[in-house]
Order: C-alpha cells, then structure tokens, then sequence
C-alpha cells in the first residue's frame, strides 16, 4: 500500500515535475535580466522632455523600422502554431521556437532603440510613457512565453501547452495595445477612423464634431486661435506629448512657456511671445516651430495670431470685443470670410448667369451685372431700369446664385415686406443700399440673417431709434449711412455703443477734418528763415 | 469656326466688315433673331456690357466724377506751400533750378524771372495736417477725405495740347476721350441716360478763359455712340428734347420705330456701324425725353442739400449747379461725368482773379464729396480734381505789391482724388523748395488715367482698340504705372 501510495504520489508529482532544461534555464536567466534592466531604465533615464544628444537621435530613429520585426515575428507564431496542427504540416510547430528566440531579440533591439529615440527627441508625456510600458510589458511577456514553450519540449503537456498559448495570447495583446499607442503618437488617436466612413464611425462608437458656426460674437481663441495650434502644434506640444517641455493645449500652461524659459505668450507684446518668434524664424534655423519636418505656418495663420496676440490674447473675449482698434484690412477679410460657416460656394458658370440675368432683365427690368471677368467675383443687382413696381419676390429667379450677389442696389424702390423678407437669402450679401426706399424697421429683420453685410445704407429712409436693436444684431456691419433718416442723435450714440466697430454716418456727426489743426510751433515764416540759414 | 456675338461687337469700320463678309455673316444673321430690336439688343448686350463685357477684375469705383479746372490752377497758392518763397521774393529764378525747362513764347522775352511768393496763407488741417491756403476753406474742411498727389507732370507747355493729351493720350487730336474709352469698355448703367455726360460751367475769374473743344469728349475712332454729350449750361439741358408741338409721345414712338426699320434695312446691306450708333443716340434721346426732366428737377432736393452746395447752386450753369447735378448723376449710374470750370489760366492779375476761381469751385468740391458720402456713393464713385498742367513759381508780368501772374508750368502741378477705392487723408509726391521740379514720385498724366481705369477694374494695357495698325490705348505707347500708394487695400 505504501508502494501503491508512492506510485499514486510520484505520478501525481511527475505530472507537477517539470524537467526545466537547459534551453529553459537561458531563458530564465537572460529573461530575467534583461527584463530587470527594461523596467528599470526609464527611471535611471526619465523620459523629462528635455531633447538629448542629436546622435542618440539619430541611431534611435530607427526604432520606427527596428520594431516592425518582432511585431511580424511574434504575430506569426499563432499562424504557425495553426498551421502546425495539419499533420503533413508539422513542422512548423517545431519552428515555433526558433521564431520566438528571433522575435525576442528583436523586440529587445526595438525597446533599446525606442528608448534612445523617446530621450534623444524629448518626448514626454502619458502617451510615450503608455507605449514604452507597453512594448516592455510585451518584451517581458515574450519572455515568459518562451519560458514556458522550453519547459515543454514537444509540446506534449497539454496544461503547460495550452498556459504557453495563455500567455502568448497575452502578449499579442500587450503589443496590440502597446502598438497602437506608439501609432497613435506619430499618427495621431483618429488616425484610424478618422477617414472611414460615418457609418463606420457611428459603430465605432465616434461622437461627430460638432462644428459651430463662427459668428463675431464667438470667442476669439477658441473659434480662431485654438483650431491653429490643435492643426499645427498639438501633435507634439499637448498632454499626452510635450516637446520641450512646453504644453499648449491649456491655456495656463500655453502662456507660461517651456523648457527656454521664455513666455509662450505675451499679452500685447509680440516680442516676447516665443510662439510668435518662433513662427518667424527662417525655415533653415534650428529652432523655427513648426519643425521642419512638417508644413510651415501657413501666412493667414501667422497673421490671425498676431492680431490675437496684439490685441490682448484674451481667452475670453469675443472677436468683436478684441481691444484692437480697426481690424487691419486682410484680417478684416479673412474673417469676414470664416464668419458665416464655411460654405462651398458652388462657383458660377456663365450659362446660368447669362440665362438668369437676362430672365430677371426681361421681366421686372432689374440689372445684374457682373462684377469682373472673373466670375468667382460675383454679382451685383441694380434696380435704376427697373419696372416701377416690382412683386413680392423679385429675385425669386435669382435664387440658383444667391450665394454670389454681393451687392444690391434698392435706391428709391417701394418694395413690399415680402420683398424685402427675400433679401435674408442672399447669404453673401456685402452692400445693401436702401437709400430713398420704403424700408421699415421690421423690414430689417431679414438682415440679421446675413453674416458677411458690412455696408447698410438707410439714408432718406424712415428708419427710426427703435432699429437699435436689430441693426446692433448684424453684427459684421462696418458703415451704416443713417442722413436724412428717422434717426436722432441719441439713437445714434447708443447704436455706436452697440457697434463699436462700425463707422456710423448721420446729420449729427461732424466730419473729422472740420476743425483745423494746432499749427506746428514753427510758424511759416520761421520754418523758411530756418530753411534759409540751413542752406547758407 | 466664328463666334457671331463677338463679331458683330467688333464690326468697327466698314473696311472690316467687307474683309470679313465672306466668313462673317453669321453675325449680322444672328443680331436680327436677338430680341425684336437687334440694334438696341447689340448696345446693351445683356450678357456683358460694354466690349469688354466686365471689368478685367473686379472694380472699387462703377463710375467717374472727373472736374477739370481748365486753363491751370496755380497750385502755388491753393495746396503746395512752399514757405522758403517768402525768403526768394522778388529774387530770380536760379539757373540749376530751371534745369532748361523750356519757356512758353510769352515768358521768354522777360528780362527777368522774380520769384513771386504767395500772398496766401497756408494752414494744415484734419488729421493728416494737409497743408490749403486760405483761398479753400472748405476744401481745406475735407481733407481726410482726399489724397492730394502733389507730383504730377506732363510734357506739354500749352493749353490745347496739354489738355487733349490729359484727356486723350495724346497731344495731337483724333483720339478718343478718357470718358469715351471708359463708355466703350464698360457700358452703362442707365439705359435712359447718356454713358457719358459732359457739364461745363461758368466762372467768374478771368473773363477770357481758354477754349475747350467738343473733341476733348469726342469718341475719336470709337463708335460716335460713345462721345461724352454736353448738357446745355442755359435752357434745356439737351437741345430738342421735347417733342415739337402737335406731336406726343405716342406718335414719336412710332416714328422712330419705323425709322428705325428702315436703318435697319440699310445696315443690313451695308453694315455700316455708324448707322447703329445714330439710331441708338435716337433712342437714347427718346429715353432721356423722360429721365432728363426728372434729373434736371431740383426742387426734390432738402434746403438743407442746396444749402451744402452754397448760393450757387440755384443758377443753372454754375460748378456748383453742376456738381449737384453730377451728383445726381451718380445715383442715376451715369458712368462717367466730367464738369469743366474754365478760367484759371492766370497769367497776370492772380490776386483779383484766383480768389473768385476759387471762390467757385471751393464750397461745391466739399458738398459733393460729403453728399457722396452720406449717401454712400462716395465709396464706388471716384472722384478726381485737376487742370492740365501746374504755374510757375516766378511772376510773368511785371511783379508789383499788389498783383503778379504766373506761367505755364508742366514739371509738377497738383491734383487730388477721392473715393472710388482711393485713401483719403494722404499726400503723395513731393516737389522742392521752388515748387519748380518734382523730387519725389513723380506721376504722369499717363499714370492717372491709368490709376482711374484701374478702380474701375480695368487693366489699361490689355484695354486696346486696333487702329492705324496700333494697338490704341488710352495711356499711350509708354509705359504707365498705377499709383498704387493712394490706394486703398
């Protein structure tokens, strides 16, 4: 009985009995150690953000190549595994180990070398440190996949067998993971969705950008400043990188600068805004932003940053508010041209122009006139030949190009209110002239629909105080003609209070050059007799 | 293969239209299906207007209001102060600064050049500190308005050639007229109007002013359609325009259509373009039977308008009366007005005469720029204010206490512009302490019009019409710059 105990034991021992051979025991060992040394670098050699040697760079750039290997390496070993449960195929089992040796040294080659990429560029933050964890893990997960694989020669155990592909699996899953991450540090976290179809996106589960549409009354970082750096500076300046040591996605943080200790920002004060200087640099010098590998600013960006930073660089001050006396004329165009939502214009082609405009010539007499030869400049509609009363909706024919009447000329015209509630269409409308016309203040309200009218003439018009409020809605308006209206002084003052931006001209205003000025302190007579001794 | 539209628009001359029978018939054939009335159908083409259709690019001025102060404006004592004269009175002319400019025949006999200071003082005003001498107080109001271009220059030292050359390129006659080029190009924008209206006006300076000539408007070689039409200063505005007795409208209607048919009879045998042009000028009489009376009725106008323009304004014929109606004429769309206030050719008597020129032309200049304004005109019509050359610094005639003249001076004279895309409240150009030679940014009448058909979007050097084998332009065989430091964007 003791005898039948022993043998009951030893076979139940036998089957906890691994023969550890030698192949294993290697493995242990420089498993161990060379997992020891992974996990231990990246706190001998933080990843700060601080750039290293440019040669450490260069040799640690080739971690992008290095690191397709064992990921190739280790994602074949399930096929073969597979494959070699196919009798005649059987073979391929056996490979099994030689594949994973290879895969691990690989994969510690890529570790070494991504770290010398991640200290020498002066990558930092969650992402980095999320996929150099990973890819660790992986490494360390290989180790003990082949670890288990010596343990069992053949393959014949089929608990260690089957704890061996456990393990395998965990470590594709780590690199999967691990892999993404580093993917995503290069490519960005929608590099894979971000083009597929919106089917596609709805399963995945992505929430649409909502895109609202840019009005005056929208804050200016962050309808215009901050779309700049999320499309030029976020992939290596934000939270989960930050090149040296400089974080621009939170505003704080945007201000403060990095690692050269200069000031990211600077109200008002362009020359010490580094963001700013560093824009300008020539494209040769080392330190330009963006770097050389990517497109440099484009100048309309460069621009709209100057002008947010000269005017205050508020975070919370709408557009219209932006303490910065007139809009200098390109920046006043450009965003005249963002405010409205950006529309594709469907370009004009002359068939439809020439068919429309001779139509709408040929019944109410109404002109519309081509602006130049290029037809991407638009139209304007004049009304002087036309028909002493027009219907309710005279442009109703104009509606295919709506989109490109820029200006409307309504001088003296009786319209109905139906007419005028047809003007709201003409989404690009510039300049409206209702000089000498019946306009009423309710009729304006058509108007507050247009984004991109700068230029309201309501002289000779019963416009009265009460249009306060609906002309201080339109808020793109830059010149308003208010002589010989219903308007008083006090209306005026309030409606400039309003529209602080907009030049407003009424009986009450003086003209600016009215009063002469100071003479200089010379008087002429002086200024020649110094002119004479000078000569002399 | 031909396009009928655009030969027929190109049917200039006879001689073309012979070469082209064989192969161009297709246009003729065409304009008789277009509309029932081919010939108007072919004048105001609807899908483009004027022979260029649209402006090469897109314009900032649809219409000019050009006032010429005919016989040379002394800009020694209106704008360009020049307070080192005072210490140079009575002294000659230096030799280095004439530079060999040539003398006009009735200088050159002069023993002696004294320079002849003005007797006027100059302030600066508004915001840019333009300097204006006291002679142009209201002018001197609107500064900020203007841009002043101290350096303009020509060649020509008399009146007849410097004025055709300003007006049409050229100093010989025969060429079209600034207005004219710009009618042919561009086209109107009143069809019951004139493209092209010329205003004179009177004035009460020097009584025998230099004469202007109907070809300074005159359409040259471009169809006779084009030429500016010279509203009358006394009487109706426009000889004829309403119907004889007996006769109304009715009845005119009918005759002219039936004129009408048998012009176009003869234009279809003979194609001749001048036939087109006569017909279309009756049918713009027929219109402007009913647009010239409502554009001539000031009594629409507020006092408080009329009063802008000062007393003036209430006679006929006055560069007051005039401006009022030229700024009528814009609102109406009338692409291009040109008054002519006579007189200022002041060789001798300045102080009795250029106070009352000035006197003129001061307070309208400032109404209508501010009428523009407040209307919202101003921004799409240019304006632009000069004579055909400048004056001299030194006094032609004998200089005494209380009166000089002065000559013909082309190196440098004055002009200012406004609206239309122009910046206001700048200086440009500068000349030397003898207000004698330019040194700085020198602009040539050629430059000018070439700057004014630039804010109306067209590009002078592609605008050309082929005569005598050249390629005719407005801005002449040499090479013409556009200001562009005046403008605005």
């Amino acid at each position: 009985m003791k005898h039948a105990l022993l043998e009951k034991s030893s076979r139940v021992k036998r089957q906890f009995i691994v023969k550890i051979s030698l192949h294993a025991k290697i493995v242990f060992l420089v498993g161990g150690l060379l997992s020891a040394l992974l996990v231990a670098a990246p706190y001998v050699l933080p990843l700060t953000g601080e750039a290293g040697h440019d040669t450490v760079t260069a040799i640690g750039r080739f971690h992008i190549i290095a690191l397709h290997f064992p990921i190739c390496l280790l994602l074949v070993v399930p096929l073969m595994e597979l494959l070699g449960c196919i009798r005649p195929m059987h073979y391929f089992k056996e490979a099994v180990q030689s594949v994973l040796w290879l895969a691990i040294i690989f994969a510690i080659g890529a570790c070494a070398l991504g770290f010398m990429l991640a200290t020498g560029e002066g990558d930092a933050g969650k992402l980095v440190e999320d996929h150099m964890w990973g890819g660790i893990l992986t490494t360390i997960l290989m180790f003990v996949t082949l670890f288990i694989y010596e343990l069992n020669p053949g393959q014949q155990r089929r608990g260690l067998y089957f704890t061996y592909l456990a393990v395998l699996a965990a470590s594709i899953a780590s690199l999967t993971i691990g892999s993404h991450h580093g993917a995503s540090l290069v490519h960005g976290d929608d590099y894979l969705y971000e083009k597929a179809p919106p089917f596609v996106q709805s399963i995945i589960g992505v929430q649409p950008e909502v895109i609202e549409p840019l009005t005056y009354d929208s804050l200016a970082y962050h309808s215009l400043i901050q779309p700049i750096f999320e499309e030029h500076c976020y992939s290596c300046h934000s939270e989960f990188k930050q090149k040296g040591q400089f974080r621009m996605d939170e505003f704080a943080l945007l201000l403060k600068g990095g690692k050269s200790g200069h000031a990211g920002i600077t109200a008002s004060d362009l020359g010490k805004s580094e963001v700013y200087n560093r824009m300008l640099l020539p494209l040769t010098d080392k330190k330009v932003m963006p770097p050389k590998e990517s497109p440099p600013m484009p100048r309309e960006a460069v621009a709209l940053i100057e002008w947010w930073i000269e005017g205050g660089a508020s975070e919370t001050q709408t557009i219209d508010q932006l303490a910065f006396e007139l809009y200098p004329e390109d920046i006043e165009r450009m965003i005249t041209a963002k405010v409205g939502g950006e529309e594709t214009l469907e370009p004009l082609d002359f068939a439809t122009f020439s068919r429309i405009s001779k139509q709408v010539k040929v019944e109410f007499g109404v002109d519309v006139i081509l602006y130049s030869q290029q037809l991407d400049d638009g139209v304007y509609v004049a009304t002087r030949n036309a028909q002493v009363r027009l219907p309710d909706d005279p442009f109703e024919d104009l509606q295919p190009m709506a989109a490109q009447v820029k200006s409307i000329n309504l001088w003296r015209r009786k319209l109905s209110a139906e007419a005028f509630a047809t003007l709201g269409q003409f989404s690009q409308l510039a300049e409206l002239h209702l000089n000498e016309s019946n306009v009423t203040t309710s009729d304006l309200n058509a108007l507050s629909e247009l984004r991109k009218l700068q230029t309201l003439n309501l002289f000779g018009t019963e416009i009265g105080d009460d249009a306060v409020e609906t002309l201080a809605s339109i808020r793109s308006l830059r010149t308003i003609h208010l002589n010989d209206s219903q308007f008083s002084a006090a209306g005026v003052s309030k409606l400039k209070q309003a529209l602080p931006r907009c030049e407003i001209l009424h009986n009450s205003q003086g003209s600016a050059a009215d009063t002469e000025t100071k003479p200089t302190d010379e008087s002429p007579a002086d200024q020649a007799e110094n002119k004479a001794v000078a000569l002399k | 293969m031909s396009f009928p539209i655009e030969e027929y628009v190109q049917l200039e001359t006879r001689r073309q239209f012979f070469t082209k029978m064989g192969k161009g018939l297709g246009g003729v054939a065409l304009s008789s299906m277009l509309a029932n009335n081919p010939l108007k159908a072919a004048m105001n083409l609807i899908e483009g207007r004027g022979a260029l259709g649209a402006s090469h690019f897109a314009p900032k001025a649809k219409r000019v209001i050009y006032l010429f102060m005919s016989g040379a404006p002394s800009q020694h004592d209106m704008f360009d102060y020049k307070p080192y004269m005072k210490l140079w009175h009575d002294k000659d002319l230096p030799d280095e600064i004439r530079g060999g400019q040539r003398l006009t025949g009735m200088t050159s006999k002069q023993e002696r050049f004294p320079i002849a200071s003005s007797i006027y003082d100059f302030k600066q005003y508004g915001e840019s500190g333009a300097w204006v001498s006291e002679l142009m107080p209201h002018t001197a109001k609107m500064v900020d308005d203007i841009a002043f271009i101290k350096s303009m220059w020509t060649e020509a030292i008399n009146h007849d050639p410097a004025i055709t050359y300003i007006q049409t390129g050229r100093q010989t006659p025969g060429l079209p007229s600034l207005g004219s080029w710009i009618s042919y190009g561009l086209g109107t924008e009143n069809e019951n109007l004139p493209t092209f209206v010329v205003l004179n006006s009177s004035w009460t300076g020097r009584k025998d002013a230099q004469a202007l000539f109907s070809r300074l408007w005159g359409s040259g070689f471009l169809p006779s359609e084009h030429q500016g039409v010279a509203f009358q200063s006394q009487g109706d505005p426009v000889l004829y325009l309403s119907n004889p007795d007996g006769i109304g409208q009715h009845t005119r209607r009918i005759m002219l259509d039936g004129l009408e048919d048998m012009n176009k009879l003869t234009y279809e045998q003979v194609g001749d373009p001048e036939i087109h042009a006569r017909i279309s000028q009756y049918e713009m009489a027929f219109n402007m039977q009913t647009s010239v009376p409502e554009l001539t009725d000031m009594s629409q106008e507020s006092e408080e308008t009329l009063a802008l323009y000062g007393p003036d304004v209430k006679t006929k014929g006055t560069f007051a009366y005039n401006c009022l109606q030229a700024r009528r004429l814009a609102e109406r769309g009338v692409r291009f007005t040109q008054i002519f206030h006579r007189g200022w050719d002041q060789h001798g008597n300045l102080p009795q005469d250029l106070p009352n020129q000035c006197k003129d032309i001061d307070q309208p200049c400032h109404a209508l720029i501010t009428d523009l304004k407040q209307r919202g005109l101003l921004d799409d019509t240019l304006v632009v204010w000069g004579g055909e050359f400048g004056r001299t610094i030194y006094c032609q005639g004998p200089l005494t206490d209380t009166t000089y003249g002065r000559d013909h001076h082309p190196r440098c004279f004055t002009m200012w512009m406004a609206g239309g895309g122009v910046k206001g409240g700048i200086t440009y150009g500068e000349t030397d302490d003898f207000g004698y030679n330019i040194t700085k940014n020198p602009v040539h009448i050629r430059d000018l019009n070439a700057t004014i058909l630039n804010q109306l979007g067209i590009q002078h050097d592609r605008f050309t019409v082929k005569h005598q084998g050249l390629d005719q332009r407005i801005t002449g065989v040499d090479e013409a710059r556009i200001v562009r430091e005046i403008l605005k964007g």
